[in-house]
């Protein structure tokens, strides 16, 4: 009877354990590399405590820092380190150049998701990229349609030689020349030129708009001066804390007061992805596809072709410290990856270009 | 409560047998078709969200199609240039010139065929100031303006607008200003020219055509229904395109908006997975009746409550196995035990199973025959007991008057002696007188005188013998009072035997006897009376054995549990009818005064009170053997007792 009761033991023991590994393995384990986007050190706090948040709460997360995304070797020692019982994925850059910088070090050959949070102009098409950021068709695009309302004349395009204005500008270039807009003014600014950046724009007139994609501390400073000139000015960058009079911006939140928080709007769409990845085994990434992301009280859709989601977007004007909606897409935006003015592999040339241009580097 | 549960022991075995069965087989039960449920649900929902993703793909993939193939006219340089010649004569003088009829006559078999072809059912070519310049069908479109009233402010003047702002193709679907017009899904796509833009081309494929794609593809169920909502500016237009569908709430089209994940709806019983097709702004509402969804589970539902029954069942029958063959045997011993105190002989009971109830019957027997036998021997013992007071009464009765008839007939014989003495006195002289006094007639007659002395000289030895032999019954039976006065003492039985022996050879010396002692065994007991039992054994061999040659021989062996010992002779045997009776006493099969028939009976006595056991084995003309076992144990319990 003793020895019944040993084993009546052991075997419960030995039941209850199996149980709790077949509970615990059921869920996949997932760690994801975080990618340290350096030019946007602020943002890079946030995706860390959104990430120390989820994996204190879910243990089947972890998570890792890729500290040089542009360092190719850093980016593959990274992944091979991660054992086959896991899965993997890349998460982060807010920029473009940091975008492209994590697709050139995984190669064409990679086949491990990269979840991209940042704005960009598309052009790029792997089938790993999942893009939650809003892509040029999105945020850009439709100040053509605001200039046309608003009865601004040609505008002004101001770009710098940063990836993401290069492409931006070309785009522009190309759509206002569609336009018929023959006397915009293409101005590229270097920075031991900046002081002629001044005597170019008190020639804009009343009636015209300074597109500017030059972003980060050199966009900064391009607005300061472009504000100190009264120039009514949008900024095709991502918005920034601080805001600017005279100028506009487009945010994909419904929330325009707190546009500033677009980013980590996006990061949490990611977010929202990488957790449908994980509770549910049906939606694995080809499952994810026309999928609704209902965050912060707006639903967007990752696209069923192109990964990329569909946005709402809207256009604020800051007028005297006045925030108005100058444009409101009336339904979620189609993400476009190549527009249709240029053949696909035109715009990847036109990537390619730079690149070689710039000595193999995005310029991060 | 209690008063009336439990009465018997197997009410209550059988109660907790199935309580024990049935609280685990409900549990379980429950908790798995719980979970089960839980699962399946799950996975009805799973597979109905991947069904309502499988449709809203197909209606995205559809719409993408068709924008793609406009995108891909639009930049067919036909249509740049026909756009061209149409905008031109428009312009010239509209549609009503014979200008503007070549142009069409150039191009309508192209244009025709390609929009056919491509699956659009109407196309229009808008120029850059919002005239539609060409169009298939001759609509109400045909050479208005969008960009004035009353279109501008509709679905195509908007759809042009779009396009001209962003410089991107769009989808808008048309508003019903009557509920049976039919409604299209409107594309447009820029046309450019030297990366100029052109103008616009819109084309349209009617709304029924989403529905019968997806009858096509099989992705429409007949228990399911489908309807659309589209997103405006600020409301909701609902897109029936199903005949089984009803129409979507602006609360609901909202509510599916914000959250699309499938939801049952107690109310309607039907379960609601809903899906958003971002290319035409638009929340597609799949409906499902609750009963076809839950006829799974509520059929799994079922089959697991009809085989818990069973199981109940099972348990039921098997706790009444149980219970029954717990008290089967309870009862039996119960009706044993009360027919052991009826005084009834038959009362073992069957046994068939070797578990503890099984062996509790049959130590029940054992005990039944261990009982059955002290009573015997209780039984025995009471009767020796009264047989040794009797004797010991009859003897102390008999005794006293023995004496004084002993006692006489030697002096009746010492007086017989004297008075014949006398009588041949008195003949002396009779005849003296005779002799010297020829008168003298009186004399004896010598003959019967001395006749008559023999004669009761032969009478008194006769009675004093009779008297001896009646004095050796007495002796005897004092025996069966006096077996239980001596105390037990440990002593070597070897030393005892050969004790025995001794004496015998002292009084028969030409009998042989021989100690065949396998070893030494120390017995617990009354040693006077075993050496009397012995010696009466061996006596009794002696007696029995051949006359001519006797032989006797006395074996001794044992463990420590027991001591044997063992008395052959080489007489005559025993017959079978009598083995039976030796031991009974006064049983004898010699000679009358060779024997009184109690050295048996009082050896078998004295065994008795030992708890040994004594046995004959005889061969009839070859001699017996008389075996005594004295158990170690037995004769210290007695001794306790």
């Amino acid at each position: 009877m003793k020895l019944f009761q040993i084993v009546c033991a052991f075997l419960l023991v030995i039941s209850v354990s199996v149980g709790i590994w077949f509970i615990g393995s059921s869920f996949s384990k997932v760690h994801i590399y975080l990618i340290n986007d350096n030019a946007a050190p602020e943002l890079m706090a946030f995706a860390k405590d959104q990430l120390d948040i989820m994996v204190d709460e879910q243990p089947q997360f972890s998570y890792s820092l890729i500290d040089d995304p542009s360092n190719t070797a850093v980016v593959q020692d990274h992944i091979q380190q991660t054992r086959d019982d896991t899965d993997v994925m890349i998460l982060g850059c807010f920029t473009e150049a940091c975008k492209l910088n994590v697709i050139t070090a995984l190669g064409q050959d990679n086949t491990i998701p990269f979840l991209f949070t940042g704005r960009s102009n598309g052009l790029i098409s792997e089938s790993y990229l999942w893009h939650f950021g809003p892509v040029f068709n999105q945020s850009i695009q439709p100040i053509l349609g605001v200039i046309d309302q608003l009865d601004y004349e040609h505008p002004v395009l101001v770009s710098d030689e940063s990836v993401s204005a290069y492409l931006t500008s070309n785009i522009l270039k190309d759509l206002m020349t569609a336009k018929g807009w023959t006397e915009s003014r293409y101005i590229n600014i270097e920075q031991d030129l900046e002081l002629t950046l001044l005597d170019e724009l008190i020639s804009v007139s009343a009636k015209q708009m300074v597109i500017n994609t030059v972003c980060q501390s050199k966009g900064e400073r391009v607005l300061e001066k472009l504000a100190s000139a009264k120039v009514v000015v949008f900024n095709t960058c991502l918005p920034y804390r601080k805001t600017y009079n005279q100028s506009y911006f487009s945010t994909v939140l419904n929330d325009v007061s707190h546009a500033e928080n677009e980013e980590e709007y996006i990061f949490n769409l990611a977010l929202y992805f990488v957790q449908l990845y994980i509770t549910n085994d049906a939606f694995k990434f080809n499952k994810l596809v026309n999928l609704e992301f209902p965050i912060d009280n707006q639903t967007v859709v990752m696209d069923y072709k192109n990964r990329h989601i569909w946005h709402q977007v809207l256009f604020i004007g800051n007028q005297d410290n006045q925030i108005d909606i100058l444009y409101k897409s009336g339904a979620l935006i189609r993400p476009v990856v190549y527009h249709q003015l240029r053949q696909p592999s035109e715009w990847e040339l036109m990537v390619q270009l730079y690149w070689r241009n710039h000595n193999g580097s995005w310029g991060m | 409560m209690k008063k009336f549960l439990f009465k018997t022991l197997g009410m209550k075995i059988l109660s907790f047998s199935m309580v024990l069965g049935l609280v685990p087989l409900f549990i379980v039960g429950i908790t798995l078709n719980w979970l089960f449920e839980i699962s399946r649900y799950d996975d009805v929902k799973q597979r109905l969200n991947n069904h309502s993703q499988e449709i809203s793909l197909e209606i995205e993939s559809l719409i993408n199609n068709k924008r793609n193939e406009l995108e891909s006219m639009a930049l067919m340089p036909a249509f740049q240039s026909a756009y061209q010649e149409f905008s031109t004569t428009f312009n010239d003088g509209g549609i009503y010139t014979s200008s503007y009829q070549d142009v069409e006559d150039r191009y309508i078999d192209f244009i025709g065929k390609i929009t056919e072809r491509n699956g659009f059912d109407d196309i229009f070519l808008v120029s850059n100031n919002g005239f539609v310049v060409f169009s298939l069908l001759y609509g109400k479109y045909h050479g208005k303006n969008l960009l004035r009233e009353p279109f501008v402010s509709d679905y195509m003047g908007n759809l042009l607008k779009n396009t001209r702002y962003s410089l991107q193709s769009q989808v808008m679907i048309s508003d019903a200003n009557q509920p049976d017009e039919p409604r299209f899904i409107y594309f447009s796509s820029p046309i450019y020219r030297d990366g100029k833009y052109l103008s616009t081309l819109i084309s349209r494929v009617p709304l029924s055509r989403i529905h019968k794609t997806l009858e096509r593809s099989g992705l429409l169920e007949s228990h399911s229904s489908i309807s659309l909502s589209e997103r405006k500016s600020d409301s909701w237009s609902s897109l029936i395109f199903d005949e089984n569908s009803s129409d979507m709430s602006q609360d609901q089209a909202s509510q599916l908006w914000q959250d699309e994940s499938s939801n049952f709806i107690p109310d309607d019983k039907v379960l609601v997975v809903a899906s958003i097709i971002p290319s035409i702004a638009s929340v597609m509402r799949l409906e499902y009746s609750e009963s076809y969804i839950l006829a799974p589970i509520f059929r799994t539902r079922w089959v697991v409550m009809m085989f818990m029954i069973a199981m109940a069942m099972i348990i039921a029958l098997a706790s009444s196995n149980i219970s029954r063959s717990i008290t089967r045997p309870i009862k039996q011993l119960r009706k044993s035990f009360k027919a052991l105190a009826d005084g009834e002989k038959n009362v073992l009971v069957k046994s068939s199973s070797k578990d503890e109830i099984g062996v509790l019957l049959v130590q029940f027997n054992a005990m039944v025959k261990k009982l059955r036998s002290t009573e015997n021997k209780l039984i025995e013992t009471e009767k020796l007991v009264s047989i040794g007071n009797l004797a010991a009464g009859v003897a102390h009765e008999i005794n006293n008057p023995m004496a004084i008839v002993t006692s006489n007939v030697s002096s009746l014989k010492d007086y017989t002696k004297e008075l014949v003495e006398h009588l041949a006195q008195v003949d002396k002289v009779l005849i003296h007188n005779e002799l010297y006094d020829n008168n003298a007639s009186i004399s004896l007659n010598q003959n019967d005188v001395s006749g008559l002395a023999s004669e009761v000289e032969l009478i008194i030895d006769e009675t004093g013998q009779s008297l001896t032999r009646v004095k050796d019954i007495v002796a005897s039976m004092q025996v069966f009072s006096e077996v239980d006065k001596e105390d037990f003492q440990t002593f070597v039985i070897n030393d005892l035997l050969d004790e025995v022996i001794k004496e015998v050879k002292d009084t028969n010396s030409n009998i042989n006897i021989d100690n065949k002692f396998v070893k030494s065994i120390s017995v617990y007991g009354r040693k006077k009376q075993l050496k009397m039992m012995f010696s009466r054994l061996i006596d009794n061999a002696i007696k029995a054995s051949d006359k001519k040659n006797h032989i006797v021989q006395v074996h001794v062996g044992g463990s420590e549990d027991q001591a044997i010992v063992c008395v052959d002779d080489n007489g005559c045997g025993i017959d079978q009818k009598d083995r039976d009776k030796i031991f009974d006493p006064f049983f004898t099969t010699r000679e009358v005064g060779q024997g009184i028939g109690l050295g048996l009976a009082i050896a078998y006595t004295i065994v008795g009170s030992h708890n040994g056991t004594i046995s004959v084995q005889s061969v009839v003309g070859k001699g017996s053997r008389f075996k005594v076992i004295l158990p170690q144990t037995s004769v210290k319990s007695a001794k306790t007792a």
